[in-house]
Parts: C-alpha cells; structure tokens; sequence
C-alpha cells in the first residue's frame, strides 16, 4: 500500500478512538511510516498533532522527542516550515519542561530564552512569554515573581500566542488565593464565577481552587464552589487528565465533607498517574495522602497497572496512605534539589499532613 | 421612602422575549405542540388526582390555518386564568403534585405559541366552578379576559391561529408527527379531528412501556422509529431513577465519535435525544428508549440534569447491561457471540472495568495476534504459552519474527487491552501469559556455536563499526538460513536512539533529552547468523576498511528489511559503503598498464 494511504488510513483510526492516549500510540504509527519514507512534511504534521493529543493528558512522554524532531528539522529546513506553526506547542513544551524534575532550571531557562527569541523573530509580543514566566515561578511558589511577570504580560499586546483570557484571568486568582487574598481573589474571578470567560478547563479549575482554598478557611461558600465545580465536571462529563490537579483537590474537598462519591472520584482518577508529568505525579500523591489518612478497607475497582493495585478489590487505607505519602516527599524532595530551594515542597507536603 | 423619590416598574417587551424564546430558548418552533400537549396532560393529570377513575384525553381540531388543542383535564377559573396564564414565570402546578406528577414547571410554556401564532385564546372552564372564561394573550404582551357561555365540557380548549410563516406546521400530517414525536409515551389517548374524521393517533399505552409486550413486539416497534433492523432488544430499569425503557443493539459496527440518537422521555414527555451524562460508555453500540419520572431537566427542557439521582440511575443501567449479557450466556448464546463480534470494543472497555463481566466473557473476546484476530477462548486452546506486548513498536517487530518462533503474540498497545491480559492472567493462574519485547525473541535464538575466539573478536570489531550507528552486535543461529542479520530493538532501545540522534541538534530544547535517554542495555542489537554463508566469511575477513563496509551495508539492510527509519547518516553509511563495493568490484576489469 502507498504509504500516504497507509497514514491516512492511520489517521481516520485516530479520529475514531476516544482515547487520547490511544491517539498517540496510533500516531506514533504514522510517525513511524513518514520517518521511514523521510516525508518530513508527514513528520511535522503527525508530530504537531501527537503533541496535541498527548496535550490532553497527564503525560508528556513521546512529546519531548517529537518535540524536539521539529524544532531540528525547522532548523535544519530554515524557511520550509513556519514557526508560527508550532510556537504554541513549543509554549506548552516550555512548561512540561520545569515539570519535569529531571531536567535542571538552567536548561529550563534556556528554552524560555529560546522561546523568547522565536516570538519576537516572528514578530509576537512577549506576553506568551511572560505568560508562561509566571506559570515557572508559580511552580517555584515565588508569588512575587509570578506577580511581576502578570505586570509585564498585562503590558503586552494580545496576539495569537497568548494564553486565552480565561486562563490569564484563572493564573491571577491562584496567585492571590495563594497569597491568602481570598476575598481579593473571589472579586477578580468574577467573569470566571459568572462564564463570562470560559475555555476548556476553566471555570472548573476556578471553582476546585475556590472549594478547596475555602474549606481550609472553613468558610461556608466552599460549598457553593464545590456545586459549582461538579455541575461543571458532569456537564463536561469527559474531562481528561490534563485536570488532574484540580480533580485531586476536588477529591480532597469531597474527603474532607464525607462526600459519598470520594472513592468513585478517586477510582476515576487514580490511573491518571500511571506515566504522567513528575508534577502530576506529587500533586496527586500529596492530595491523596490526606484522603488516604486513616484507618479502614475500601472496595475499588482500579487498573491493574497501578503499583498498588489488589486483584480482589479490596484496599487497607493505610497502605494507600503509606505508598502516597512516600511518593509525595520523594517527588517534593527531587522538586526541592532541582529548584535548588530549601525544602519548599517537603514543607508543603509536610503542612497538607498536618 | 422619600417624596421625591418614585418607584418604579422593569418593563417587559413581550416582542423580544418571544424572540429570546424562539431564537434561543427552545430549539425548534415546534416545541408548541409539547407544550400544549404537556399543559393538556398535566390538567388531566390533576383531574385524575381528584377522581383516579377519570379517563383523560387530548384532541386536536384542525381548521384550515386554525388548531384547536382540547383536554378534557381540571380547566381553570377566571381567578387562575388571571394568575396562571397571565404572569409570566409562574406555573399553574401547585402543591405536592407539581414536584412528583407534573411535567410542567417553568410556566413559560404556553409564551411558545406566540412564536406560531399571533394570539392565544384559551377557552375553559373548570371543575371547580360551574363558569367558563375567554382568555386571549397578544404578542405585544396585553391579554383580554371575559366570562362566555357555559362550555358544554369541563376543560380547556387552545384556539390558535398560524403566523403566515408557520403555516405548514399547522398542516394536520406535520402536527401528527410532532405529536408522535413528542408524545408518543405520554399516557393519554390523542385524536386528530378533521372535517368529519377522528384519528386516533395515541392510545397512551406505547409497546416499550408495556411489560407484556414480546421481543417481537419490541423489534418490531424499535424498527419503525430508528428504521433499523436491531440485533436484539433488553429492558432497561431504575429505581433510583423511577425509569423503564428499551435497548436496541446496533446490528452493525459503529464509529465511537459519531452521535447516535436515543429517545428520552421525562414523565412520559419527550425531552432529547442525547443523555451522554446518563447513558454509560457501552451504550454506543445501543439506541435507548427511556422514561424517567425521577430525573430533573434543565431550564429549557431539552436535556437532563446531572445530580446524583442521574449518577446513581446511570449505574442500575449498567447492572442491567450485565443482566442481560448473563441471561444471554444461558440462553442464547449465538446472538452474545454475534454482539461480541460487532461490539467487542465496548465490552473489553466494561470487562476491563468489571471482574464479573471479565469472568463472564473472557473466551470470547477477540485480541489483535501475529496469527489474526482471535477470541481468548482459541487462543488458550491453541497455545500453552501466551505473550503479549503493550508496545506497538515492540509488537511490529515481533509480529516479524514471532512467527518463525511458532509464537502468539497479542497486541496489547491500546486501552483496555493491557489491563484486560493483565485481569486474565490474575484470573488465570494455571494459564502462563507473559510480556514479551523483541529482544526476548533473540535470546530464545540458538546460541552460536563458539570453537575459538572469532566470535568474540567478531563481535568486538563490529562493535565498533556499529557503535556511531547506537547499535550493539550479537551473533546467533536462526532460521531462514539465508537470513544474514536481524535487527532487533524494543520500545526502549528505539527511543534511546532517536533521542541519541536528536539530542545532538542545536537548540536548546534539544540537550534535555538526554535526561529521557534509557541505559545502555537497551540498546538496539544486530544479531548476525552465523548459518549464514555471508557471515561465515565476514567473520574471517581482515581487511579493516572491506569490514567495515560490509557491516555497514547489513546493517542498514536489516534496517530496511524490518522497516525502521533510517536516518541521513545511516544512508551515508550505506552510499558510502555501496561507492567502495564498486571501486573493489571495477578494480579487477580495469585495463592492466
């Protein structure tokens, strides 16, 4: 078969599958195909949508590479390719690299400058740089810095690099929430609250920040955020794991008010971790180690991929408890020693436990 | 309040809020007719609460451009007409009755009439008080009141007029079938009247709802309205849900990204034909017909609201799911294996999630093998050894080799797959199924026959030619002789290569890489043949730069041979290798000087 079929044959499979995950081990065929036939127009479409499907993930793990081929071979065909056309992916590529904690700062500084310099090449502003600035030091809880880089983006142009406004309005409210400026953040988050910006993720994650960050200010109107946030989820009904990090905290909401479906949620979720972001990997271990507090079986049907997965379904919460709290200071550890700080993420661990 | 400060009233504009309804409330300008028939029935049904005996009934007149709904329910007096049907956004359901019983509960309904007609006039008269009253509602938002003869019965009658525009939904065949459309389940007997015939196009007790309706009677009925011959049909039921229905298998395979129609009834009254929220994920090999009396909708009545009741409902589906596929295991066990031969996604993705349904099912779900698609059940009377491999790289490779192994190889790179071997197996234990990666295969390759150290020094050299290529040498004997080399390399050490070769790229993005680079024993190997002829004189070859060519020139073979991606460099390899196998090759024709 001509291999353009063969790819195009591939293709229509991917448009079928539900799975995200699926779509990339099938598009990592494709990839094979073109790679094989050195068609690098094939390579550099198939990539840039393999990084997108693997967007929607909790994972990053064949993006790096495929990532990478791009950035080489637009290098090495200068001309040939628009950058314009993947310096949205190289955004999120930026931010999966601080995500990952064996790649050192340094690096993770020499990509934002290289980014830097291929939006302003291309004639962007640097607000998606700025944008992505903040989320690095967000990751580095430097609050301040996160403040400063919202000021320089605030004073750029919006451009097709930009993040949407929902999220830009979303990184805001986080800052201030934790900063403690609950009352500051609520008042800023009200074109979130009220829809008035809304992309994928977003209200959602507003709303499992609110609900959470409320209830450990045992302030009532966490519970009115937590409706919120599950009218959002249903009404969704397929979020992926790139939401891990709000779903975690919606699970912990739902643990600490004895909501019914906690163990349903966290069965939802709990696969999400198999191969996902190192970041991922230590917010989810250190959220469920708080639900995992305690005594007691429960009954879950999980994936049998998962390390601690019992073929009898049958679960001792404290040895969940044990594996989770494990994994969360081993992952806030090596976070710690990469971001060179004095156990700021051990602290955070150790101050969710308490 | 002060003097000089006045209160005053919002003003409403009727004209725009018709226009909110039509253009953005309700889908469809039909929707009067579910309204009508809804305020039709739930005064019926309110009559009914008074006197359990009554029988209720809905007729339509039609009168060139004039329809006249008619329910025989509770009417209203003038007091109501003035409260119920003159401010917008209260409903006429009361009490206990309009939280359980009723459809209606946003009052809004009868507004969408004027999207058809200019006015509405509702002509009534109610069980209660022995008057009858004219109500005539204006699109400009101003409504007359006045009391006329007694009506001869108790009920309301609704007189409206079409909109030039609207016409053709006044025609009796198209409010026949929005009528059938939208109330087909609801319990109450509708007629159509025109001159001097009566249709009866409803007589409130539809074949899905009645539990004395046959398999037939269910096939037959599923045919007409999604105009499918189905595979087979099973109850649907939950309480948590007050819900009963109807489920049609697809009797063909479907694409999971298309949208596949339902119907889905609320207190009998059609309400949408999408409940992705309620209908499980095994629900895309089906099409539903389901009541409800428990579960809420949203505000404009199109779609359901997802609480717990509908979470909870969504689950007693699934169990019945399961019921129906055990009943079948008993008893009809050549439609099961029909469905699972058509559905098989949708059940390995159930079983993956269900021990039961694992247990249940497990020899007949059919997996992607180097032998074909096969059912578990062939498969481990086939094999006494089973692998699999959760690596498409890996199983592409394998697939190559595995069958000159006389091996079974079960692809498992997709989801559900690797879970559903991985619950086998556990299930299993007398079974022996084990993970596979193509370099697996090559140490089951007979060990080369090593008399002294050529072998060894064989491999070292060639270590070193293939070193620039990431690649690592081993000398084997397999079949087919004529089979020089093999090249070998399983998920891992593919990765590992590539990240070699693009790590040594410029930008900066590049050098992280390294840090994904997998350890050296994942390298990729070039596995030599040592029954091979070719090999055999390659091993005892000296000349350095003739050595190096050949290696070069196999390896780029078994490269191609296995269908990998060879990169620049590895072609320069090859083209450099080829130019001197011709300069060798000329060198003996050329002229003597």
């Amino acid at each position: 078969m001509n291999y353009n079929l063969e790819i195009q044959k591939i293709l229509l499979k991917v448009e079928q599958m539900e799975k995200f995950s699926d779509k990339v081990v099938a598009l990592k065929e494709a990839i094979q195909i073109a790679d094989q036939h050195n068609d690098i127009d094939w390579g550099f479409d198939l990539r840039l949508d393999l990084i997108r499907n693997e967007r929607n993930t909790s994972r990053c793990e064949e993006s790096f590479p495929a990532f990478a081929w791009i950035l080489a071979t637009s290098d090495k065909n200068e001309g040939y390719f628009e950058e314009s056309d993947f310096l949205w992916e190289y955004k999120w590529m930026f931010c999966s690299a601080y995500r990952n904690v064996s790649i050192p700062l340094e690096q993770v500084l020499e990509i934002g400058e290289d980014l830097k310099a291929r939006l302003t090449k291309n004639g962007y502003s640097l607000r998606a740089y700025y944008n992505v600035m903040t989320g690095l030091h967000l990751h580095l809880r430097d609050y301040a810095k996160a403040q400063e880089y919202v000021a320089l983006a605030d004073n750029e142009v919006i451009d097709d690099m930009t993040n949407c406004p929902a999220c830009e309005l979303d990184t805001k409210v986080e800052i201030l929430v934790d900063l403690g400026k609950m009352e500051e953040a609520l008042a800023k988050a009200q074109d979130l609250i009220n829809k008035k910006l809304t992309c994928y993720s977003m209200p959602f994650q507003t709303f499992c920040c609110f609900a959470y960050n409320l209830y450990l200010l045992e302030d009532d109107r966490a519970t009115t955020y937590f409706d919120k946030a599950l009218e959002e989820y249903y009404a969704h009904d397929k979020y992926d794991s790139s939401v891990g990090y709000s779903m975690a905290q919606l699970i912990c909401y739902m643990h600490a008010t004895n909501h019914p479906d906690t163990w349903t949620f966290f069965s939802r979720v709990a696969e999400w971790q198999l191969g996902a972001e190192d970041v991922h990997i230590y917010n989810f271990a250190r959220y469920m180690s708080v639900i995992t507090k305690g005594k007691g079986e429960v009954n879950l049907a999980l994936s049998p991929q998962l390390p601690y997965y019992r073929a009898d379904g049958v679960y001792d919460i404290s040895v969940l408890h044990a594996y989770f709290k494990q994994l969360a200071f081993e992952y806030a550890d090596a976070f710690d020693r990469r971001n060179k700080q004095d156990g700021v993420y051990r602290q955070e661990v150790e101050s969710l436990l308490r | 309040m002060e003097d000089n400060q006045k209160q005053y009233q919002f003003q409403v504009n009727m004209k725009g809020m018709i226009e909110l309804l039509s253009e953005h409330i309700y889908s469809s300008p039909t929707v009067f007719i579910r309204e009508l028939l809804q305020n039709g029935m739930d005064a019926v049904t309110m009559r009914k609460g008074i006197d359990p005996t009554f029988i209720g009934q809905i007729t339509v007149t039609f009168n060139g451009d004039q329809l006249i709904f008619q329910d025989n329910g509770i009417g209203l007096t003038q007091d109501d007409v003035h409260q119920f049907l003159s401010v917008i956004g209260q409903s006429s359901k009361r009490g206990e009755l309009a939280d359980k019983d009723l459809i209606g509960k946003f009052g809004i309904g009868l507004l969408s009439c004027l999207v058809v007609s200019e006015t509405i006039v509702v002509e009534t008269r109610s069980l209660y008080k022995e008057e009858s009253v004219r109500w005539i509602g204006h699109a400009d938002g101003t409504y007359d009141v006045e009391q006329i003869d007694l009506l001869p019965e108790i009920g309301t009658k609704v007189i409206l007029n079409a909109k030039r525009a609207w016409r053709t939904l006044f025609k009796k065949s198209e409010v026949k079938e929005n009528i059938l459309f939208y109330g087909s389940a609801l319990p109450i007997a509708v007629s159509l009247v025109e001159e001097d015939t009566t249709e009866l196009i409803l007589d409130g007790n539809p074949v899905w709802l009645d539990p004395e309706s046959s398999k037939e009677d269910l096939l037959h009925y599923g045919k007409e309205v999604f105009k499918t011959k189905f595979l087979d049909v099973f109850r649907l039921e939950s309480t948590t849900g007050e819900l009963q229905g109807v489920a049609y298998i697809i009797p063909n395979k479907v694409n999971s990204s298309s949208t596949k129609e339902h119907k889905i009834f609320l207190k009998r009254m059609y309400l949408c034909d999408q409940a992705t929220n309620l209908l499980p994920e095994w629900t895309s090999f089906v099409r539903c017909i389901i009541n409800s009396n428990a579960l809420q909708p949203t505000a404009s009545r199109e779609s359901l609201m997802n609480n717990t009741v509908l979470q909870e409902t969504k689950k007693e589906l699934s169990e019945c799911f399961k019921d129906y596929l055990k009943t079948l295991s008993l008893t009809n066990i050549d439609v099961l294996e029909k469905i699972i031969s058509i559905h098989h996604i949708y059940i390995k993705s159930l079983a993956a999630i269900d021990t039961e349904i694992m247990k249940m099912f497990e020899d007949y779900l059919p997996f992607e093998t180097n032998q074909g698609l096969m059912s578990f059940g062939m498969i481990k009377e086939s094999y006494r050894e089973i692998y699999y491999t959760p690596s498409l790289d890996d199983y592409r490779q394998i697939r190559r080799i595995a069958g000159s192994q006389k091996k079974l190889v079960i692809n498992a790179a997709y989801s559900y797959e690797t879970d559903l071997i991985d619950k086998i197996k556990r299930l299993n234990s007398d079974l022996i199924i084990e993970k596979i990666a193509p370099n697996d295969i090559l140490q089951e390759f007979e060990a080369a026959i090593v008399k002294d150290d050529t072998i060894h020094e064989f491999v070292n050299k060639a270590n070193a030619v293939l070193k620039k290529h990431y690649c690592k040498a081993e000398v084997k004997r397999f079949e087919p002789k004529d089979t020089t080399a093999i090249y070998i390399a399983n998920e891992d050490a593919l990765s590992s290569k590539n990240i070699q070769s693009l790590s040594e790229s410029a930008n900066p993005f590049a050098s992280t890489l390294k840090h994904f680079k997998k350890q050296e024993e994942v390298m990729p190997t070039l596995c030599f043949n040592q029954q091979n002829e070719l090999v055999e004189k390659i091993m005892v070859i000296d000349d350095q730069e003739l050595f190096e060519a050949l290696i070069n020139v196999l390896y780029v073979q078994s490269l191609m041979l296995g269908g990998y991606t060879i990169n620049k460099r590895e072609m320069d390899t090859f083209n450099d290798a080829l130019y001197q196998f011709m300069i060798l090759g000329m060198s003996s024709f050329l002229p003597k000087i």
